[in-house]
C-alpha cells in the first residue's frame, strides 16, 4: 500500500500487576490507507478493544505501552507526542467511538453542547457557531428535528440515537480516522443496520477511514474492505475480506466460520472450537493457538509461527502455510455446510 | 464428549488459574485483599495487638488496677516502675487501661454486634418482603431515628441509675440498630431483582430458604463494614459516656473512667488523660482504617474477580 | 425426531403483563408498560419454540411470566393440563420441577458464595430428590452431562469462564428434571466459538431426555438453528409464529422482513438491497395505536387502515388457499403473521376501507432485500 494513513509497528501494550503481567497486545502490526475500512476481528481477550485504545494512547496504567512500538500517523510517531501534540491528534485527526453509547456521553450536558464543545476545543469556534455545527452535524447523521433534538439530553434518546450523536461528535473535525469500538454490538439489529448504513455513507462523503473493531463476522463482510484477525494479542490472520472469507488461511479463522450459525445454513451440529482463550498472563509458548487447533503438530508448541504471506495481501501465522497447503484435513466434528 | 476433535484430553475446557495462588473461599480473599496495602496491614495488626493485650490483662498487667499501692501519695506521673504513672489514688494506669480495654473491647464489640444482628434482620426481611410490610417497617425506624441517640441513652441511664456492663451493652446496642436496618433494608431490595435470587425462586425454593441463603450472605457485607465502623463509635461513645459520670461505675476501670479521674486536675495530672485518649485515638483509627479496607475488600468486582 | 403428541404441553392465552411506573415529581402521573400484551401460542412436547425480537419487545417478561417469576396481569397458563395461574404456595413451588428458566448472564445468575456443587444441589435438595452422598453423586453426573469435570463442584463462579458459568446454570436446571425450559437468551452473553459450545449441548440434552425448549433470543441465525418454530415478537406482541423454514424462506410480516434483512450476513460476496427501517423502537410505555408497526411499516399497501385497526395474528398459509398445514409436526402447523395488508387476511376489504384505508392486501415478498434465492 502507498503511503498508508496510519501503520502500526510492533505494537505492544502490558499491563504489570502484582499476579503477573498480562501481554493483551503483543507485537501487533497492520496499516490503513486513506478512505478504507480495515475490520479488526476477534472474541473477548484477543486484544482488539486495547489495540484501539492504545492508538490514541488512552492506556492508563497498570497498562503501558511497550518500547519498541510505533504508530506512524501523518508522518508522525503518535507515541513520541507530548501531552498537548497528542490532545490535538484525539477528536481531531483521529476519533472514536465505543460500544456503550449511554456511558460515553456526559448525562449532565445536552447533546448539542457535547458535539459544539469538540468545535469548541479543536476549532476555537464561538459559542453560537459551535452551537450551529452540532446542529449541522446532527442533521447529517440522519436525527429528525435536529435543532430541537439539539437541546435533549442522553437520557431522552434511545440506544440508536444515542449512537448517531457520537459519531457526529467524533466527525465535527472531519478526522482522517474514525476507531470503531464494538459499535454496534449493544444496539438491535435494526437499528445495527441503520448504523451501519449511515458508516458507509460517511466514508463515501469524507472519505474518512475507518477501523471497525467488532467479533461479528457478519459485520466485517458487509463493511470492512480489509480483515484482520486477532487471537491472543496478536495479529493471525490479514486479508482483503473476500479472500478471507473464501479462503480462511488460519485454523483460527477457519473454526470461527463454522463456529457461526448462519440464516438459511442446515440444521445440523455447529463446529465448535474447544477449549477457551487462554489468560493474557499466561500465553501458551509456540503457537497460542495450539491447545485448541484441530490441526496442531508438535511444530506448533516449539516454535511460534510467524505471519507468513499467503497471496497478495494475505498472511496468517501459522506453520501449515508456509508449507504447501496441504489437503484440508477435516476435524473429527465438522459439518458440511455450504 | 462424543465429538473429541483430535486433541482429545482438551474436550474439557482447563480451568483457569485464579489471580492469587490463596484458596479461593471468600473469607481468605478477603483477608489477602485487606493485608495487601500498607494501611490496612498496620491497622489489623495494631487491633490484633490491642485484642491480645486485652485478653492477656491478667498476665501482663503489672499492678491489681483497682489496689492503691501508696494510699498517701496520690497521683504521680510517668516512671520506669510505672509506666504510664499512676493515679489520683495511686493505682497503677497501665493496669488499669490493660484492664479497661477488655471492658471497652468488649461493650464494644458486643453491642456492634447486637445492634448489627437486630439490624440486618430487621432490615434484611422488610427488604426482602417488599410492598407495604416494607413500607410500614420502614416507617418506624424513620420515626427511631429521629431520636438523637445521645439524649435517649443519657435520659435512660440517669434515670436507671448506676449500669453494669451487660446493661450497658445492651442499651448501646437496641439504640444503634436502626441505621444498620437501613442499610439492610437498602441492600435485601437491590438483591431481591438479583439474577441468582430468581434462579432460587424458579427452582421452588422456599421463601425463607432465599432469604437465608441467598439474599442475607450478600446483604451481611455492608453490615458487616457499618459494624466495624460502629465498634470504633462506640468504644468512644462509652468513653464519653463514662467521662460524664454515666458508664461503667467505678472501681471497674475503663479508658473513660481514667480520663474521668484526671478531668480536674489536667494540667497537673496529664498521664491521666493522654494516655487513654491516645489508646481512644488510636483504636478508633485502626477500626476505621479496618472498615474501610473491608469495604474496599467486599467490592464484588475485586473479591469475585477472576 | 419421533412425532410428537399432538397435545400442547403449555398452553399460553391472552397473556398479558402491565407494570405501572409513577413519573412526574410526586408519582402523580403513572404510565403503564405493556411488557407483554395479549400474547397466546402453544407450545408442543419435544419441540424447540423460538421467540425472536429486539429490546423492549417482551420477550424475557413472557418468559419470566410463564414461569410466574414476574405475576401477569391477566391471561391464562396451562401446562401439562393444570392451570398455573391457579396455583398457591407450595404447590407452585412443587410445579417449578416441570419448568426452569436458563438465564442469559452467566456472571449474574450464580450465586457467588456457593460453590458450583452447591448451586446444583439446591434443586435436588428443594425438591427432596436426592440427599447426602446420593446428591453428591448426582450432581457429579450432572456436571460430567454438561461437559464440566466432576472435580469443579467445590469451586466457586469466579473461577470459572462465561461458558463454563452457563454450563453450571444449564446443570443446576437439569438437577430437578424439568419437562420444559425457558432458555432466555443463554448464548447471548458468550462469544462465538463458545456460544457454539453451549448450542451444541443444549441439543444434544433436549435429544437425551427428551426436552421441551422454548429458546428466547434476539440472534436470528441462532434461532434458525435451534427452533423448530419461532414467533416474532415486536412491543408485546406476536406479530408471526411459523416453522424455521417458513419463516426464513416467506417472512410475511413486515417487521420480519426487516429483521431478516437487517441480519448482516457473514458473506461479502453476497450483495443485496436491504430494509432498513426508519426511526426507533417504540416505548412499550406508549405503544403506536392500531398496527404497533405502522409508523416504521414499508409494506406498499400501508394506509390510515394501519393506524386504526389492530390486526388479528392469522393464518396466513400461501396465497389464495385456506390455512394449510405445514412441518412435520402433524399439529396442523400454520403459519400465522398480524398484517391486514398482507392477503389473505380475514379482515374484509370494506372494513379496512371503512378505517380510512385506501389500499388493497397482496402479498408482499422483497426477495433482493432478503436476499432469498429463488430455488431454496
Amino acid at each position: 500500500m502507498t503511503d498508508p494513513l496510519l501503520r502500526v509497528e510492533h505494537l505492544r501494550t502490558y499491563f504489570h500487576s502484582p499476579a503477573g503481567i498480562a501481554r493483551a497486545v503483543d507485537d501487533v502490526s497492520f496499516s490503513i490507507g486513506r478512505g478504507e475500512t480495515v475490520g479488526v476481528v476477534g472474541e473477548s481477550g484477543c486484544g482488539k478493544s486495547v489495540t484501539a485504545l492504545s492508538l490514541l494512547r488512552l492506556i492508563q496504567a497498570p497498562g503501558r505501552i511497550e518500547a519498541g512500538s510505533h504508530i506512524w500517523f501523518e508522518g508522525r510517531d503518535l507515541l513520541t507526542l507530548g501531552a498537548e501534540d497528542i490532545r490535538q491528534v484525539r477528536g481531531n485527526r483521529i476519533a472514536m467511538i465505543f460500544q456503550e453509547p449511554m456511558t460515553a456521553l456526559n448525562p449532565v450536558f445536552t447533546v448539542g453542547d457535547q458535539i459544539a464543545e469538540v468545535a469548541r476545543v479543536h476549532d476555537g469556534a464561538s459559542r453560537k457557531a459551535a452551537w450551529e455545527r452540532a446542529v449541522e452535524m446532527l442533521a447529517l447523521v440522519g436525527i429528525p428535528s435536529p435543532r430541537e433534538r439539539a437541546s435533549n439530553y442522553p437520557h431522552q434518546m434511545s440506544g440508536g440515537m444515542r449512537q448517531r450523536v457520537l459519531i457526529a461528535m467524533a466527525l465535527v473535525m472531519n478526522p482522517a480516522l474514525l476507531i470503531a469500538d464494538e459499535p454496534t454490538t449493544a444496539l438491535d439489529v435494526t437499528i445495527q443496520a441503520q448504523i451501519l448504513e449511515l458508516l458507509a455513507k460517511v466514508q463515501q462523503a469524507f472519505g474518512t477511514a475507518i477501523l471497525l473493531i467488532t467479533h461479528d463476522l457478519g459485520v466485517v463482510a458487509e463493511t470492512a474492505s480489509r480483515v484482520v484477525v486477532m487471537y491472543g494479542g496478536q495479529v493471525v490472520e490479514e486479508a482483503p475480506v473476500r479472500t478471507l472469507f473464501a479462503d480462511p488461511g488460519h485454523p483460527y479463522t477457519k473454526g470461527l466460520m463454522q463456529a457461526m450459525p448462519r440464516v438459511g445454513m442446515n440444521r445440523e451440529r455447529l463446529t465448535t472450537i474447544p477449549g477457551s482463550v487462554p489468560p493474557p498472563t499466561a500465553w501458551p509458548t509456540g503457537c497460542r493457538f495450539r491447545d485448541r487447533c484441530g490441526f496442531a503438530w508438535p511444530r506448533c508448541e516449539a516454535e511460534a509461527p510467524a505471519l507468513v504471506p499467503i497471496s497478495a495481501g494475505h498472511a496468517a501465522r501459522c506453520h501449515l502455510a508456509e508449507v504447501d497447503r496441504p489437503p484440508e484435513a477435516a476435524p473429527a466434528n465438522a459439518a458440511r455446510s455450504t | 464428549m462424543a465429538d473429541t476433535p483430535v486433541v482429545a484430553s482438551l474436550a474439557i475446557p482447563a480451568l483457569p488459574t485464579p489471580a492469587s495462588s490463596l484458596s479461593s473461599t471468600p473469607f481468605s480473599r478477603l483477608l489477602h485483599l485487606m493485608w495487601r496495602e500498607r494501611s490496612g496491614r498496620w491497622a489489623l495488626l495494631f487491633l490484633a495487638l490491642l485484642v491480645a493485650a486485652a485478653l492477656a490483662a491478667p498476665w501482663l498487667a503489672p499492678f491489681d488496677p483497682a489496689r492503691p499501692l501508696d494510699p498517701g501519695a496520690g497521683a504521680a506521673g510517668p516512671s520506669l516502675s510505672h509506666w504510664f504513672g499512676t493515679d489520683l489514688t495511686s493505682r497503677d494506669v497501665l493496669s488499669r487501661m490493660l484492664y479497661g480495654s477488655r471492658v471497652s473491647l468488649a461493650v464494644a464489640s458486643l453491642a456492634a454486634l447486637l445492634a448489627s444482628v437486630v439490624g440486618l434482620l430487621y432490615g434484611g426481611v422488610a427488604g426482602f418482603a417488599g410492598g407495604r410490610t416494607d413500607g410500614a417497617m420502614m416507617r418506624l425506624i424513620d420515626a427511631l431515628l429521629a431520636i438523637p441517640r445521645i439524649l435517649l441513652l443519657l435520659t435512660v441511664l440517669a434515670l436507671w441509675g448506676t449500669v453494669n456492663v451487660r446493661a450497658l451493652i445492651l442499651l448501646i446496642g437496641l439504640t444503634g440498630w436502626f441505621s444498620v436496618a437501613r442499610l439492610a433494608r437498602a441492600e435485601a431490595s437491590a438483591l431481591r431483582e438479583r439474577e441468582f435470587v430468581l434462579a432460587a425462586r424458579a427452582l421452588g425454593a422456599a421463601p425463607w430458604r432465599v432469604f437465608v441463603r441467598y439474599v442475607l450472605p450478600h446483604a451481611t457485607g455492608p453490615v458487616l463494614v457499618a459494624a466495624t465502623i460502629a465498634i470504633g463509635q462506640v468504644v468512644v461513645l462509652e468513653a464519653g459516656l463514662s467521662y460524664l459520670g454515666y458508664g461503667v461505675p467505678q472501681p471497674t476501670p475503663t479508658w473513660g473512667n481514667i480520663i474521668r479521674d484526671g478531668r480536674e486536675t489536667i494540667a497537673s495530672t496529664w498521664w491521666l488523660t493522654v494516655f487513654p485518649g491516645l489508646a481512644l485515638v488510636g483504636t478508633a483509627l485502626a477500626v476505621n482504617t479496618v472498615a474501610d479496607r473491608l469495604r474496599a475488600a467486599l467490592n464484588p468486582r475485586q473479591l469475585h474477580a477472576p | 425426531m419421533t412425532a410428537p403428541d399432538a397435545r400442547a404441553l403449555l398452553e399460553v392465552r391472552d397473556l398479558r403483563t402491565h407494570f405501572v411506573q409513577s413519573q412526574g415529581l410526586f408519582g402523580r402521573r403513572t404510565a403503564v408498560v405493556r411488557a407483554v400484551d395479549g400474547v397466546s401460542f402453544d407450545v408442543f412436547p419435544g419441540e424447540t419454540l423460538g421467540i425472536v425480537g429486539e429490546s423492549g419487545c417482551g420477550k424475557t417478561t413472557l418468559g419470566r411470566t410463564i414461569l410466574r417469576l414476574v405475576e401477569p396481569t391477566s391471561g391464562s397458563i396451562r401446562f401439562d393440563g393444570t392451570d398455573l395461574l391457579a396455583l398457591k404456595g407450595s404447590g407452585l413451588r412443587a410445579m417449578r420441577r416441570h419448568l426452569q428458566i436458563i438465564f442469559q448472564d452467566p456472571f449474574s445468575s450464580l450465586n457467588p458464595r456457593l460453590t458450583i456443587g452447591a448451586t446444583i444441589k439446591e434443586g435436588l435438595t428443594v425438591h427432596r430428590l436426592a440427599e447426602g452422598s446420593a446428591a453428591d453423586t448426582r450432581v457429579r453426573q450432572l456436571l460430567d452431562e454438561v461437559g464440566l469435570r466432576p472435580e469443579y463442584a467445590s469451586r466457586y463462579p469466579h473461577e470459572f469462564s462465561g461458558g463454563q458459568r452457563q454450563r453450571v446454570g444449564i446443570a443446576r436446571a437439569l438437577a430437578v428434571e424439568p419437562r420444559l425450559i425457558v432458555c432466555d437468551e443463554p448464548v447471548s452473553a458468550l462469544d462465538v466459538s463458545v456460544q457454539a459450545q453451549v448450542i451444541n449441548l443444549l441439543q444434544d440434552l433436549q435429544r437425551d431426555r427428551g426436552l421441551t425448549y422454548i429458546f428466547i433470543a434476539h440472534d436470528l441465525s441462532v434461532v434458525e438453528h435451534m427452533a423448530t418454530r419461532v414467533a416474532v415478537m415486536y412491543l408485546g406482541r406476536i406479530v408471526e409464529l411459523a416453522t424455521g423454514d417458513d419463516l426464513y424462506r416467506e417472512p410475511v410480516m413486515p417487521y420480519t422482513q426487516a429483521l431478516l434483512s437487517a441480519v448482516p450476513v457473514p458473506d461479502p460476496t453476497r450483495a443485496r438491497g436491504r430494509i432498513v427501517l426508519r426511526g426507533d423502537v417504540p416505548s412499550p410505555a406508549d405503544p403506536p395505536s392500531g398496527c404497533v408497526f405502522h409508523p416504521r411499516c414499508h409494506h406498499p399497501s400501508r394506509d390510515a387502515a394501519c393506524e386504526r385497526l389492530v390486526p388479528p395474528l392469522e393464518e396466513k398459509g400461501r396465497d389464495g388457499e385456506t390455512a394449510v398445514g405445514h412441518g412435520d409436526t402433524g399439529a396442523g402447523i400454520v403459519h400465522l403473521a398480524a398484517c391486514i395488508k398482507q392477503s389473505p387476511t380475514s379482515v374484509s376489504a370494506a372494513a379496512q376501507q371503512a378505517a380510512g384505508g385506501t389500499h388493497a392486501a397482496i402479498r408482499y415478498l422483497p426477495t433482493a432485500a432478503l436476499g432469498i434465492r429463488s430455488e431454496s
